[in-house]
Formats: C-alpha cells, structure tokens, sequence
C-alpha cells in the first residue's frame, strides 16, 4: 500500500513541485477566506489556512526527495545520518510556527466570543463602531 | 558576570511566576512589572560601557545559547543599535510599570501583569536576538500579547479594536515567516550575520531579494504602522487601557521599526530599490497620519495618528540611508517619540483619571485642574513637534538634513508640510487644555496628587526629554554607534562571525 | 565662552526661577524677570566683539558672535525688553508662564542675533517662535484662539521655509558656519542657490509679515498680552528683517554677477523685494485705516511699516540699506511706545475698541502727549527718528528711480497720516464717556518707560548723523555701501544734505506757533457731552451707533471698496478647505474601521510590490 502511494507520489508522476503548489494554493484559499467572508469565524479559519500554507512551504523547502525524518536511530547511526535525513532545520522551525498558529487561532477566537457577545453578531462589516 | 541573556531571562521568569507572587499578597502582583524592569534597566545600563570600549570607538558582542557558536546556534547580538532600542524599551517600560502602582487593571489583573512583561520582554528579545526566525518567535510573543492587551478591557470596543490588530498582525506576521522561508529556501541559513554575508557575496537571486524585502516591509510594517497597514493603530489607541498604549507606541511600534531596520541595512543591505520604497511608505505614512489627526476630537485618535505620522517620518528618514545624518536623525527620532508618546499617553492617562472622557470639549481646561500632569504633557508635545530646549528638535533638524543632503528635497518639504499641519492640530489642542475653564466634573475627578508614581515615572522620561534637548550629545553617541552598526554590514558580519 | 553661558544662564534660570517662584508671590516674577533683563544687559556689555564657541551636537562646534551689526540689534532688543519688564510690574494678573516664557523669548531673540551658524541659527529661531505662542496662550485663549494657531502655523512654515533654505546650503556646501557656507558658495549651482535664497526670504518674510505673508501678523499682534505687544511687533519681526539681510549678504551677493538675474540694475530678488515691500506698506496702511480697534489699527500699521524696510533693502545701495537699518530701529522705538501706551489705555479702560473710547486726553493728558510723540515718529515729522529714516527711505527710492515704489510708498505715509490721527483722536480726543468718568493716569512704570522711549526717538531726529555714524559701521564692517559724509546733525546723501535739527526745531518752532494759536482760540470752543448729538430731525434706534469714531474714514471706505476686497486670506481659506477636504477622505478611506477593509489594503500593496519586482533594478 505504502510503496503504492510512494509510486503516485514518486517524481515521475507529480515532482516535488505539488507540496509548492500545494502550499501556494492554501495561501490562496486562506487568503480568499480572509478577504470575502464576512463571518469571524471563518476569517480566523482562513487565517489559519494562510499559517498552513506557509508552514508547508517551509517544510517542502527543507524535503530531500526520498529521505528519512530527520530522528537519529540506530539505522541511521550505521551510515552517514546527514545524507540520509531531510533538512531538520524547517522541521523545528515549522514545529515553532504551529505552536504560534495555535496561539493565534485560540486568541482570534476568544475575541470572536467577545464580540458576539458585545455585538451579537459575527459580521464584520457591522462591527465598525471604531473608526475614523 | 552580567550578560544581555539576561534581559530576557528575568522578565520570562518574572512573567510567569506573577500568579505565585499573588498567592503571597494580592497586591504583589502590581509590584512585579516595576521590579522587572528596574533590574533590567539596571543590567542594560550596567552594561552600556562595554559598547564603546573596541577600536572603531564601540563594540559589538555576539552571546551564544547553549555553548553553539554562530552560524549553527542562536546567538544575542548587544551592540549600539541592540542596545539603543533595548534603552528606549526598558525606559518606556519602567515609566509605564510605574503608572501601573496607580492603575487598577481589569481582573484577572495577574494575568494583565503577565502580558505586560511579556510585550516588553518580546521586544527586548527582538532587538537582541541575532537569528532571524528567533527574530520572527519574539515578534509573535510581543504582537500575541498585545492583542491581548488590547483586547483585555472585555467591552466590545476593546474586542473590536483586538480583532483588527489581530487580523493585521497574524497577516503581516505570517508575511514575514514567508520572508524569512524565502531567503532560507536560498541560503540554508538563519543567522543574520551569515545571511547579511551570503546576500553580500550575491548568492541570492535578485528577484527573490526584493520579494523577500516586499515580505518584511508589508509583514513588519504592520507594528511599525506603515501606511496601509496601520488600520489598527487608532482603534487600539482609543480601546486599549491607558499604559498598554504607551507601550504599543513607546515599544512594540519601536521593537517593529528595529526589526525593519535591521533586515533591511543589516541584512538585505542599503539599495536604492529599498531606499525609495522606504520613502514612498514614509512620506504617505507620515502625510496620511497628520491629515487624520487635523480634525479629531478624541485625544487618544488624535495622539494615535500623531504617532502614524512620526513613525512614518522615523521611515522616511531611514530612506533617506544614503546620508548618515538622516539615518541618525530616524535612530534618534525613534527614542525621541517613544518618550514624548509614551509620556503624553501616561500623562493623559491621569488627566482623565476618574473621568474617563477624552475628547477635546470634555478635557478642556485641564490645565488648570490637574497643572503638573498638563504640564508634562505639554513637554512631550512639545518635543514631538521639533521645538528647541526639546529633544524632538534635534532628530527632526538631523532629519529634514539629512534627507536633503541625500538629495531628496521633495521628500523633506513634504514632510515639513505634514509637520506645519502636527503644529496646527497641536496648536489647538493646547489651547484647549489650557485656554478654558474646566468643567466640574472635571475639577471632581481624581486629583492628580493621588497619582505620585504615575507621575514620578512621567518627570523621569520628561526629564530625559529637556535634558537631551538641551544637551543633545548625551545621546548622540549612542545612536553613532548604532547607525554604524546597522548600516556597515561588515563590522556586523565579522564581529559575529570572526574574520573574514 | 564663560560669558556666553553666563548669558544664556542669566536668562534661562530668570526663567526657570520665575515660573518656578512666581506661583508664591507675583512680586517674586516681576523682580526676577526684571533682574534678569538688566542682568543681561550687563553681561551683554562686558562681552564685547567677540566669538564664543560652544560644544553641543556630535562634538560639533556651535558658533556665537559679536560684531557690530550684532551689538546694534541686542541693544535694540534688550532696550524694548527692560521696557516690557518695567511695564510688567504693573501686570500682577501675567501668570509665572508668562514671564518664564518672556525671558526665554528674549533669550531666543538675542541668540538668533548672535549666532553664525546654521544649527545654532535655526535653534534660536524656534525658540523665538514657540516663546511667543506661549505667551499669547498663557494669557486667556477663548477669543485668541484662531489668532494663536495662525501664528504658530504660519511660523512653523516660515521656520521651515528657512531650515529647507538652509538644508539646501548645507547639501551643497557641507558646511554649517556663514563664514564657510560664503567661502564655498561658488561650489553651489545657480539653480539651488535661487531655491535656497528663495526660501529664506520667503521664509524671513513670514515673520517680517511680507505680503502675501503677512495674514498671521495682524492677529496675533493684537491678540497678543497687552505689554508684549510693542515687543513681538517692534522685535520680533525684526529677526526676520535680520535673516533677509543676512540672507543678501551672504548669498545674494553672487547672483549679481548673472545678467539674466538682472532686472533695473540689481539684482531681481532685491527687484521683487521693492515691489512686495511697496505694496506691502501700500495695502496694510489702507487697511489699517479701516480698523475698529485699536491694537488691530497699530498691527496693520506695523504691517506697512515693515514693508518700508523690505522696500528700503530691496534697493540696495547705500541709501536703502541704511534706510532699511535706521526704520528698523526708528519702528522698534514708536511702535513699542504705541503699544506700550495702548496697553496703559486697556489697563485703565478694559478695551481699545474706538468707538467705546474719547477724551481721554483729561483723564490720561500724559499719555496722550506720548501718544503725540509716538505718532509723529510713525508719521515721519520732523524732529523724531521716524523724520530721519523714513526720508532716507525716500531718497533711496528716488535715487533707485523706482517711480511706482516710491509713489506707493508715498502714498502709504499719507495713509499713515489718517490712521493716526483716527487713533488719536478717537482715542484721547472728543467727548469723555461717562464709564471713563474716573479713569486714572497711567502708574509710573508706564510713563517712565515711555520717556525712556521717546528719548531717543528725539535724540535719532535731532541728530540723524549718529544714528547715520553707527550704520555705516556695521555697514563698511560687512563690506557693503554706507553712507559716509555727516555730522552730527547733519547726512549727505547722493540727493543732497539734509540737517534734522535745523528742520526739527523748525517744525519744534510751529508747533508751538500752532498750539500758542490752539490755546487762545481754545477760549470760545465748547465741548458738546456725549449725548449732545445732531439729528437733524431724524428719530434713530438704539442700535444704530452715533459715536463719531463709527465709520471714521467711511467716505474713504466707499471709494476704495474694490481695493479691500483683494485679500490674501480668502486664499488662504481656500486651501485650507481643500485640505480638510483631503483630510476627510483619507480618514475615511484608510481608516474606515472595516477590519477586512484593511486587510484589502494589505492585499493589493502585497500585489502591486511582488508585481513591481520585475520593474525594480536591483
């Protein structure tokens, strides 16, 4: 099963360049999200599709075609680990930017329960009473 | 041995142990953000001696985490301009924990302490730290704690204000990850040093260089409240509690504008590409901002736009980096204006103590209910309009120099035309503090004797205002160095990375 | 170097201790911003030519200087200020603000005087302006309130008109002291050099209130404290008159040589300075005759006077420069006397509306008589300094032949003429008003002050060869064109000889015919009461007011009602709409309060930079 999707997934058929555009499509979807929606809800889910977007592209740029995570066991103690393992480095820094989404999404939707309590309603357009 | 490591160490263990503090006393927790930072302010001055002490007449350590030495690990940078905006932070952080002895904080208030530290040391940590994605975590823990702060009043205002700092701030963040994906996607580093010394060497394509510079200015341009970016800005002056802004102008505006700075002489380096569109944002940023100010009536969006408009003369200046001049001029309008905002904030903070009211009408004639704090008032504004005996005069004079020096005349007559307008809605605004009688609610709300740590950190920043305007070379060395710093790529590289 | 900080000390601590002290006793104020002036003086007089450098920016030296020039202006400011600080025991009610904010406009106004070089120059500059703004706010607002704004934003831009004029210096030369910016001036391109004098003079003529600058000038003139007013008009607008000769001096001098830049055998600036500075004297004194009130009447007249001495520099040769410096110290003189006796008049009557005013000459004889003397000078009669400069002023026209000019500038002495008399007589003369019934003469710090003025304005119109002597000095000192042939009382000039004391005592002499023929006839005449008044069988409302200061000069209004109505104000109003105009769309653009709104911005500024990449050459 496993070698199946590996096949669908092998250089041949789609390249490396599906995670890229992959990641540049759920930018866009985030960004649609954000920019039509008028629900807060879903403007704070579209903001984490923009995160999810960008971490993906910062994990594909560290991806080595056909190599292992990057978890030092006794396998990859035999070789030599730094020709066998993706690039660690996005890897912890995507592990840092997810973190931060979360924090992120848990503080929009707080303000979100605020607001609709305050405002009773969700659309952004009417809460505007700040301006100018 | 004291090392900068520890301007962030103590605010994060300080933050977080607030809650046991209260369980000792319900009152400690209003103590801690003073505490804080004085010990920090102590260290930092501590260690401003060890800056100029090299043979280019200062010095810049690198500090690394956990024994790995720069490139591979995390290193603090403490050099002049570090140092510089660490200074204008914990000044602005001290005199608003100060105001925080009299300032009852919506409940629960140890969680209102936290965030504060946390903004702070977020700050600090950006403007310390000598990694990029490092660079990228502590923006996210100052801008994460300032939504809240904004947010933390719990009226629909508030909320509202919150949300659209959020949205802008999450965004334009996000933008910067991306940035900061771009450029390691190219060079397989993080460190800013090695960075700087690979775009230096040309190893990054040029195109992905400037759509790594259009990433940082539109992400970080939304804390350094860029013209299109700043929707936020007076919303969550007017919502947010009365020291919270002072450290969103006085701080996170100022950790924001270093950020850009760095990236952009220090990493990207000085290119007339980045230069013009520094410009173009400061100029409209800065006209935008006053033109908004001429007509309001409530203070706080009146203040919040002032400060649209210096911040966007702070950028302009930066543009001009072909002459030094301007760029110390921007360095030394950046403390300028942290001081004098965060200083008429506080000070308006106790002017509408027990009143809560804030437009023109309703604070007139406060000059002559509350004389001390209006005064103090009066100084920060003062010097926020570039007048002598005031600090701002000399940054504003080093500014409008120094662009014209860099031959960008258009640029400084316009910014003089945005400054003729800060001197009308100033103008009148004085008269109204002073030039009427003030109300009887006015006259019965909080006495601003009641008040005396508020206004002890208040005379503490006004001071630093007259006495750099009167002797402007107290600091001048200062912002030299960090001009120096920021802008010869070079020294960096080399005082991080050894030899080259 | 000592000295010049003694100086500055004298002065900033005289402030520091009068606000500070002032709160507990109003003598405390008074006696330290007294002390402060008289202190300054001294210290001023011990510090001789000389020059004094201080240490401030970048380890930067700032230079301060003495030369003559310098001394001829300090003692003319520090004479009007111990005026001020002997008429301010008088004004207990001045808050500590007040007095604080005066010496360190004093301050201010010297060190502009005294400094030689760009950062020090523009310092004192500023802090000339913004003294003054305070001044006029710590003294009530609620009425003053459009006046101030428009003073502190017509100087800021004229502040900033000046720091572009020198920035631009700057770029060019990379020098920041005069000597050196003269030195390497030729480095500079004829296209920046225009630009750069073009913005001083603009910016000078703000505070000189050239037209079309001058609409900031009435205003806060007449709004400003009563006792500072003879000070902010006869000095402070003399900084600027300083900063346009300087700005010819230093810089003008080198275009003369371009013949393109030649208009009328000089140089085109000094050309348009004779044109604006006649039109200026021409349409202030017109205007000024229309005035109701009195402090607004002197403001305008202050206007006029000030365009007779950019129209005297403007000219340029020996004539007009020293018309220039003389009318410089003969309006500092009459019109601090004016103003000083206008404030003595509102300290006793509470107004300087005219119409409410009359016969004060029996409550207040003292203060008429100066009045008199005071508007002899203004009017140029013989006898006074006004005589003297004001008749250099018309040789240099002749001289210059400027026929247009100088019959403008003629004209606007007989305006004078009328608007003096208007306040003289509406004031001091005519019936007493019954509330002015018991109005008391003026304290004695006002009339000591006031013989203290009128001292020299007698001693320069008697001997118009000393105050001559004293200009060509600092005129040969600056290498410039200087009248050389006088005596004591007598000035050759290229039109001839003319002796102010043959012609003063002469003009003394019919005076006192006049008055000796005044006092006889005064036998028959019968002052009518106020409320004898002559209807002619007309029955007239209450509203409609009789008093004959009404209308004074409406046969004169009628004719030249399409002159009145060419003002600049209108277009200044104009652009001010049309900035609040911007104003109001980009606040309600940029700052709508739509969180997504903003999020649109972010959007397309995103787009429109990535798709600029492939346009930016890096």
């Amino acid at each position: 099963m496993s070698e199946a999707i590996k096949t669908f997934f092998s250089p041949s058929v789609l390249g490396p360049e599906i995670f890229y555009g992959s990641s540049v499509a759920l930018f866009l979807i985030g960004l649609y999200m954000v920019l039509v929606k008028k629900n807060l809800v879903k403007i704070a889910i579209g903001l984490t599709f923009i995160e999810s977007g960008v971490n993906l592209f910062l994990i594909s740029i560290g991806y080595v075609w056909g190599k292992t995570a990057p978890i030092l066991n006794k396998t990859l103690m035999m070789g030599t680990p730094s020709k066998e393992v993706v690039d660690p480095v996005p890897q912890a820094l995507v592990l840092t930017a997810i973190v931060i989404g979360v924090a992120v999404t848990a503080m929009a939707l707080s303000i979100v329960i605020v607001i609709h309590d305050k405002y009773g309603t969700l659309n952004i357009s009417k809460i505007k009473e700040l301006k100018w | 041995m004291v090392s900068p490591i520890l301007l962030i160490a103590i605010p994060l263990f300080m933050a977080f142990s607030v809650p046991i503090w209260g369980l000792i006393s319900k009152k400690l927790p209003k103590l801690v953000p003073f505490f804080t930072f004085a010990i920090t302010t102590a260290i930092l001055v501590s260690l401003l001696p060890t800056l100029f002490s090299g043979q280019q007449g200062f010095n810049l350590t690198s500090v690394t985490i956990a024994g790995i030495k720069p490139p591979y690990g995390i290193n603090l940078t403490f050099g002049p301009a570090s140092a510089f905006f660490a200074l204008i932070i914990q000044l602005v952080a001290l005199a608003a924990s100060l105001y925080l002895f009299e300032y009852e904080p919506p409940e629960p208030a140890e969680k209102f302490y936290m965030l504060f530290i946390l903004v702070v040391l977020g700050a600090t940590g950006m403007v310390l730290t000598g990694d990029i994605f490092n660079m990228f975590v502590f923006l996210e823990i100052t801008s994460i704690s300032s939504y809240a702060l904004t947010a933390i009043n719990k009226t629909g205002h508030s909320a509202e204000a919150g949300f659209k700092y959020l949205l802008l701030g999450s965004l334009g963040s996000t933008l910067f990850l991306l940035g900061i994906a771009l450029l390691y996607g190219s060079l397989r580093t993080l460190n800013m040093a090695q960075l700087s010394l690979y775009i230096h060497q040309g190893h990054l394509d040029p195109k992905v260089l400037m759509a790594v510079v259009v990433l940082f200015i539109v992400g970080l341009g939304v804390e350094a409240e860029l013209l299109p970016l700043n929707g936020w800005v007076p919303d969550a002056y007017e919502a947010a509690p009365i020291p919270v802004v002072s450290i969103l102008s006085g701080v996170v505006a100022k950790a924001g504008l270093y950020a850009l700075a760095r990236v952009l002489y220090t990493i990207i380096g000085i290119e007339t590409g980045v230069l013009n569109l520094l410009l173009i944002f400061g100029i409209l940023t800065l006209l935008s901002g006053e033109l908004s100010a001429l007509r309001q009536k409530d203070i706080r969006r009146l203040l919040a736009y002032s400060s649209i408009g210096q911040m966007g003369l702070i950028i302009l200046a930066l543009g001009g980096g072909n002459s030094p001049m301007a760029m110390v001029g921007g360095l030394f309008q950046a403390f300028n204006h942290a001081i004098a905002k965060g200083l008429m904030f506080l000070a308006l903070g106790i002017m509408a103590a027990g009143f809560n009211k804030w437009d023109m009408e309703s604070l007139a004639g406060v000059g002559k209910a509350k004389p001390y704090t209006t005064f103090l008032f009066t100084i920060g504004l003062l010097s926020t309009l570039g007048l002598p005996l005031f600090s701002g005069f000399w940054s504003k004079f080093l500014i409008i120099f120094g662009l014209v020096h860099s031959g960008q005349v258009v640029y400084a007559a316009l910014a003089l035309i945005g400054s003729v307008i800060e001197v009308v809605y100033f103008a009148r605004l004085l008269g109204y503090l002073y030039g009427k009688d003030p109300s009887e609610e006015l006259l019965n709300s909080t006495l601003e004797s009641k008040k005396g740590f508020a206004l002890l950190g208040m005379t503490f920043l006004a001071a630093f205002v007259i006495l750099i305007g009167v002797y402007p070379d107290f600091i001048t060395n200062f912002i030299l160095g960090g001009t120096a710093e920021l802008v010869y790529k070079s020294f960096y590289i080399s005082s991080i990375l050894g030899g080259i | 170097m000592m000295k010049l900080l003694y100086f500055i000390g004298c002065f900033s601590g005289g402030a520091l201790l009068a606000f500070l002290l002032g709160s507990f006793s109003p003598l405390l104020k008074k006696f330290i911003t007294f002390l402060a002036v008289i202190l300054g003086a001294v210290l001023f007089a011990t510090m001789g030519t000389s020059t004094y450098q201080l240490s401030l920016l970048f380890g930067n030296q700032v230079i301060f200087g003495i030369d003559t020039l310098t001394q001829f202006m300090v003692w003319m400011t520090l004479g009007i200020a111990f005026i001020v600080s002997l008429v301010l025991w008088s004004h207990s009610e001045l808050s500590p603000t007040f007095f604080a904010l005066f010496l360190l406009n004093v301050l201010g106004t010297v060190l502009i005087f005294m400094s030689r070089d760009i950062v020090s120059f523009f310092f004192s500059w500023e802090l000339m302006s913004w003294t003054a703004f305070g001044m006029i706010l710590s003294d009530g607002w609620e009425k003053k309130r459009s006046a101030a704004v428009k003073y502190f934003m017509w100087s800021a831009a004229g502040a900033y008109m000046v720091l572009i004029g020198f920035s631009i210096l700057f770029a060019a030369t990379s020098a920041i002291r005069f000597e050196n910016i003269v030195m390497s001036v030729g480095r500079v391109s004829h296209g920046w050099l225009i630009t750069a004098i073009a913005f001083l003079v603009a910016g000078f003529g703000v505070k000189a209130a050239m037209m079309p600058f001058h609409v900031w000038a009435p205003d806060a003139y007449s709004e400003s404290p009563h006792p500072f007013t003879g000070f902010f008009s006869g000095i402070l607008s003399k900084t600027g008159v300083y900063g346009i000769f300087i700005a010819f001096f230093y810089l003008a001098a080198r275009l003369e040589a371009v013949p393109m830049l030649r208009v009328h055998g000089t140089s085109i600036f000094g050309y348009i300075m004779v044109w604006i500075g006649a039109i200026t004297a021409f349409g202030a004194s017109l205007i000024a005759v229309h005035q109701e009130y009195g402090k607004k009447l002197l403001a305008w007249s202050s206007v006029s006077q000030l365009g007779y001495i950019i129209f005297a520099f403007g000219i340029a040769d020996s004539l007009g420069m020293t018309g220039a410096l003389s009318h410089a110290l003969a309006h500092a003189l009459f019109k601090a006397l004016l103003f000083t006796i206008l404030a003595g008049v509102i300290m006793r009557t509470g107004t300087d509306h005219m119409a409410s005013l009359g016969g004060l000459i029996k409550r207040m004889p003292l203060s008429f008589i100066f009045a008199v003397v005071g508007g002899l000078a203004l009017a140029g009669i013989p006898m006074t300094i006004g005589f003297t400069s004001k008749w250099i002023i018309y040789e240099a026209g002749i001289n210059g032949g400027y026929i247009f000019p100088t019959t403008l500038i003629f004209a606007a002495s007989t305006a004078a003429f009328l608007y003096y008399y208007r306040f003289v007589y509406s004031i001091f003369l005519g019936p007493l008003h019954e509330e002015h019934q018991n109005v008391k003469e003026v304290p004695a710090t006002y009339w000591i002050s006031y013989i203290l003025l009128a001292i020299p304005i007698f001693y320069f119109g008697l001997y118009p060869g000393k105050l001559v002597g004293i200009i060509s000095t600092i005129l040969q000192s600056y290498n410039l064109p200087a009248l050389t042939t006088y005596t004591a009382t007598s000035v050759t000039t290229p039109l001839g000889t003319f002796n102010g004391m043959v012609v003063g005592l002469g003009f003394g002499a019919a005076l006192i015919v006049g008055l000796i023929v005044y006092f006889i006839g005064g036998r028959v005449r019968k002052a009518a009461s106020q409320t004898d008044k002559y209807l002619a069988g007309e029955v007239v409302t209450n509203e409609f007011e009789l008093h004959y200061s009404v209308d004074f000069y409406r046969f004169l209004e009628r004719k030249l009602s399409w002159l009145l109505k060419i003002s600049a104000q209108k277009f200044y109003e104009f652009i001010g709409e049309l900035i609040r105009f911007v104003a109001d769309i980009n606040r309600k653009m940029f700052f709508c309060g739509n969180g997504q709104a903003y999020l649109y911005y972010m959007t397309i500024v995103l787009t429109i930079l990535i798709l600029s990449i492939w346009r930016i050459k890096p």
